[in-house]
C-alpha cells in the first residue's frame, strides 16, 4: 500500500501543484492509531476527499517503486563517481 | 570589766521564715525561694516587708523539668511564649518545619522531590508514515512516580516547570526528522528539527515547559520524510522522560 503522502503528492501533481511541503502546505497526522489523515490543508487547490486520495493508490505505488530504482541507480553512480540526475540527487537527500 | 555589744558578727541562718518566731537584725530566712536578712526586730511581719527585711537573694523563675517534659525517644524540646515545650517525635520521612506563624517548629512533609517523573518507551514497534505528524505510542513505563502518564500522555497533577528529554534514532535515513512535544494538543515545542542523516543517527533533545498541574498535558510527536518503524526494545533509541524541577 502506498504512503498517504505519496498519494497526496500525486493528487497535487494532477492538479498542477508539483511541489508539496508537508511541513507547511499539507499537514498529515497520525494520532498513534496508524490512521493517517489530513490535519491541515493550506494549498490553493481543493482538499481531496478520501475517495479521491485512494484513487491515486496505483500511481503512487509506481512512483514509490520508481523512487527505489532511482535510489539504487544514484547509489551506483555515486560509487562509480558519475554525475547524478536531479531525480537521483533528490532521492538521496530526501527532497 | 566593761563589755561592748558588737552585735552579730555574721549572718545567723534561721531557716524557713515562721510567723511566730522573733527575729533580730542579721537573722536570715528563706521564704518561697527568696532569702531575706532581717534589718529590725520583728515578729509576724512576713518578708518581703521592707521595714524589717531586705532581700539577700531573689528567687529565679521556675524552670521546666526537662526530664518530665520529654517523655518519648525522639522528642524534641523547644521554647514557646511561656517556657519549654515538647514536640513529639515525627514519623519516618518527615522534616522539621516552622509553623505558619513562624514561632514554633512542627513536623511536615520531607524535602521536595523531582516528582512527578516518568520514563517510558514503546512496547511495540510503531510504523511511522512518511511526512506525517505522528503521536508516538508509549506502552512501557519504566518510571511513573505519580501515575501521571497514561495513554502516551503525561498529565502531571503538580504545577511547575518540567524538564523533558526525548530521543529517537535508527539507521541511515534520508530526509528531515522532527521530534517535538505537543502541549494540550496544539502547542508545538521542538526537540529536534533536522535534515538528512547519511549514517545511523540518534536525535535527542531537552526542553523545559510549565504545566499547570490541573489539566495541562504533553505528548511526543515525530515526523520523518521517510518513515520507519520505531524500535520497541529495552535499549531502543526511542525514549521519553520528564520530571518536575524544584524551583
Amino acid at each position: 500500500m502506498a504512503q498517504y503522502s505519496t498519494k497526496i503528492q500525486e493528487y497535487c501533481k494532477a492538479n498542477s501543484v508539483s511541489d508539496v511541503n508537508f511541513r507547511s502546505d499539507v499537514l498529515l497526522q497520525d494520532d498513534g492509531d496508524g490512521v493517517v489523515y489530513i490535519k491541515e490543508w493550506n494549498l490553493d487547490i481543493a482538499q481531496p476527499t478520501s475517495d479521491q486520495i485512494e484513487s491515486y493508490e496505483t500511481v503512487a505505488n509506481e512512483t514509490e517503486a520508481n523512487a527505489v530504482d532511482v535510489k539504487a541507480s544514484a547509489k551506483a553512480k555515486l560509487m562509480a563517481g558519475e554525475a547524478l540526475t536531479e531525480d537521483e540527487a533528490n532521492v538521496m537527500i530526501g527532497g | 570589766m566593761a563589755t561592748i555589744d558588737l552585735g552579730k558578727i555574721k549572718i545567723v541562718w534561721r531557716g524557713t521564715y515562721a510567723g511566730g518566731t522573733a527575729y533580730t537584725p542579721d537573722d536570715a530566712v528563706v521564704l518561697n525561694g527568696t532569702s531575706y536578712i532581717c534589718i529590725a526586730n520583728t515578729t509576724g511581719n512576713t518578708p518581703p516587708n521592707g521595714t524589717y527585711w531586705n532581700v539577700l537573694a531573689q528567687a529565679g523563675t521556675n524552670g521546666t523539668d526537662v526530664g518530665t517534659t520529654l517523655t518519648t525517644q525522639g522528642d524534641l524540646l523547644y521554647r514557646d511564649g511561656s517556657g519549654l515545650q515538647r514536640l513529639a517525635k515525627g514519623t519516618a520521612g518527615q522534616a522539621l518545619l516552622m509553623n505558619t506563624a513562624a514561632n514554633a517548629p512542627e513536623w511536615g512533609a520531607g524535602g521536595e522531590k523531582n516528582t512527578p517523573a516518568f520514563d517510558v518507551r514503546p512496547s511495540t514497534g510503531q510504523a511511522i508514515s512518511n511526512n506525517t505528524n505522528t503521536k508516538i505510542v508509549f506502552g512501557t513505563e519504566n518510571i511513573d512516580t505519580d501515575g501521571c502518564f497514561a495513554n502516551s500522555r503525561f498529565t502531571p497533577t503538580t504545577a511547575g516547570y518540567y524538564q523533558f528529554n526525548a530521543g529517537s534514532g535508527g539507521a541511515a535515513k534520508s530526509g528531515y526528522i522532527a521530534l517535538w512535544l505537543k502541549k494540550n494538543g496544539s502547542e508545538d515545542h521542538y526537540f529536534v528539527d533536522s535534515s538528512s542523516h547519511s549514517s545511523s543517527y540518534t536525535e535527542q533533545g531537552t526542553l523545559v515547559l510549565y504545566l499547570n498541574g490541573s489539566g495541562d498535558y504533553v505528548e511526543l510527536y515525530i515526523n520523518m520524510a521517510n518513515g520507519r518503524t520505531l524500535s520497541a526494545t529495552q535499549n531502543g533509541s526511542t525514549r521519553f522522560a520528564g520530571y518536575r524541577i524544584i524551583t
